[in-house]
């Protein structure tokens, strides 16, 4: 991928994805989701329970993302905004080198959206991390990305001049 | 063409529920072999035996017994019954093989899933809990009272390895039937096998899990009036005793005061599972509707 040979099964934690469809255990808390990937970025197999680290960095991302009050709501009772803010906490309280997202920003509103796009990229920056996003809203992903992609009959074409298109 | 299409559509299903039916009546009539005459008088002998040996009930056995002497003060002298011994240990003995059989299956059917295992491991896990379950429990008390001998002991062991084989089923199918998002999530996170059953697997089935559980019980505790009869503890012992005296009239006092705790058992689980179900909007039932049938409420809320 860009030149780069990347193991085909990455270590524990390090590959983050938030997919369209989030993917989220929707009978357990939001606490309990966003655990999920701290666990698998913190823990290590041999400890029972989960590490402070774990729990610092499962409740940083949850602040993050604005859903403090929020943290011990079942899932399937939060609305798609709000869950799609839960996947991406998720994904940050991990702490991954590389991000997968499937269009990790559609149904937040404006300013939502703007809060959870900057704290993504921020972390990305911070931790010198990779984010390979879908998006089809394409000022947007001008936005985020440093290289852009798009995908034409099939064939996927590197936008080189920004301003292009 | 058409026309035979059209035809064909209208007739199939008429069609198809008349050769049931008739399959089924010619199987039956092979069952019978002929003997016609056996079932003629059917009827009749229900009605002698009835109204001769088995009504009116012997309500003696909600009395306290002759031995060993009752302590219980009055308003509570029933618990001296062989009935109230006899149900309650029944209750118990369903109660511990359905805990215990929870326990033993779940590990099994998270293994038996083939949403999380290769076929090489679930399918052994799966002909395992067919083990368990291809005995009926009568057969598995039969087992256990050789083993360990009569009691209660073999009783609550034989329903919980049936427990085992039976839940394990309903276990594994609702855990093949979860989402796949979060267990495709979860193998991107890097998490292990124990890790996806624990956070992902577990949580995501629970309202099924927990139910089926209920539904167990219920089931346990009318089975476990039967292992009684081969001595594994339990108001079936007390029913086989009084069936080799042919006191049948006790045994149909028996045979209700078992056929109401079912029912009270089975409207609790109506009401406990309600609480289990997927639907946020489905409406839960209350114990109105749970005792009192729903025909007859809507009649009293027009009124």
């Amino acid at each position: 991928m860009c030149g780069k040979h990347l193991p085909q099964h990455p270590n524990k934690g390090e590959l983050g994805y938030i997919p369209q469809s989030l993917g989220l255990v929707r009978h357990a808390s939001v606490m309990h989701n966003v655990m999920l990937g701290a666990n698998a970025g913190h823990k290590r197999f041999w400890t029972p329970l989960p590490s402070k680290i774990a729990k610092k960095h499962a409740l940083d991302a949850i602040i993050a993302m604005g859903i403090e009050p929020l943290q011990y709501n079942i899932i399937r009772k939060l609305s798609g905004g709000q869950q799609r803010r839960v996947a991406t906490a998720r994904t940050l309280s991990q702490q991954p080198r590389l991000i997968l997202a499937d269009e990790f920003l559609s149904e937040l509103d404006e300013h939502t959206k703007e809060i959870v796009q900057s704290k993504v990229i921020e972390y990305i920056h911070q931790n010198k991390s990779t984010l390979v996003v879908v998006e089809h809203d394409i000022s947007r992903a001008k936005e985020m990305g440093d290289r852009i992609f798009s995908i034409e009959d099939a064939k996927i074409k590197e936008i080189t001049n920004m301003e292009e298109e | 063409m058409s026309l035979f299409q059209n035809y064909y559509r209208k007739v199939k299903l008429p069609f198809l529920l008349i050769l049931l039916l008739t399959l089924t009546w010619l199987i039956f009539s092979d069952l019978v072999d002929g003997d016609w005459g056996s079932l003629e008088n059917s009827l009749d002998n229900l009605s002698v035996f009835f109204y001769e040996s088995l009504w009116p009930p012997d309500w003696r056995v909600i009395k306290p017994q002759a031995y060993p002497v009752c302590t219980e003060y009055p308003p509570f002298e029933f618990k001296c019954s062989t009935a109230w011994i006899g149900m309650t240990e029944t209750l118990k003995i369903a109660f511990v093989a359905t805990i215990f059989g929870m326990i033993l299956s779940l590990p099994l059917s998270l293994l038996a899933a083939r949403n999380l295992n290769p076929l090489w491991i679930s399918y052994p896990a799966r002909i395992i809990l067919a083990a368990f379950r291809s005995l009926p429990s009568i057969i598995w008390a039969i087992l256990f009272v050789i083993l360990i001998g009569f009691g209660p002991v073999s009783g609550a062991l034989a329903m919980t390895f049936y427990t085992i084989g039976y839940l394990g089923k309903l276990q594994y199918e609702s855990i093949e039937g979860i989402s796949r998002d979060p267990l495709d999530a979860a193998d991107a996170m890097g998490l292990n096998k124990m890790e996806k059953s624990i956070g992902v697997v577990i949580p995501e089935s629970a309202n099924n899990l927990i139910s089926q559980l209920i539904f167990m019980f219920e089931y346990n505790v009318r089975h476990g009036t039967v292992i009684g009869i081969v001595g594994a503890g339990g108001i079936g012992y007390y029913i086989n005793l009084y069936l080799k005296f042919l006191q049948y009239d006790k045994v149909i006092a028996y045979l209700i005061i078992i056929f109401i705790t079912v029912v009270i058992i089975d409207l609790i689980s109506i009401y406990a599972r309600s609480f289990f179900t997927e639907k946020e909007n489905l409406k839960r039932a209350s114990w109105t509707e749970v005792f009192i049938p729903e025909f007859f409420l809507s009649k009293y809320k027009k009124e």
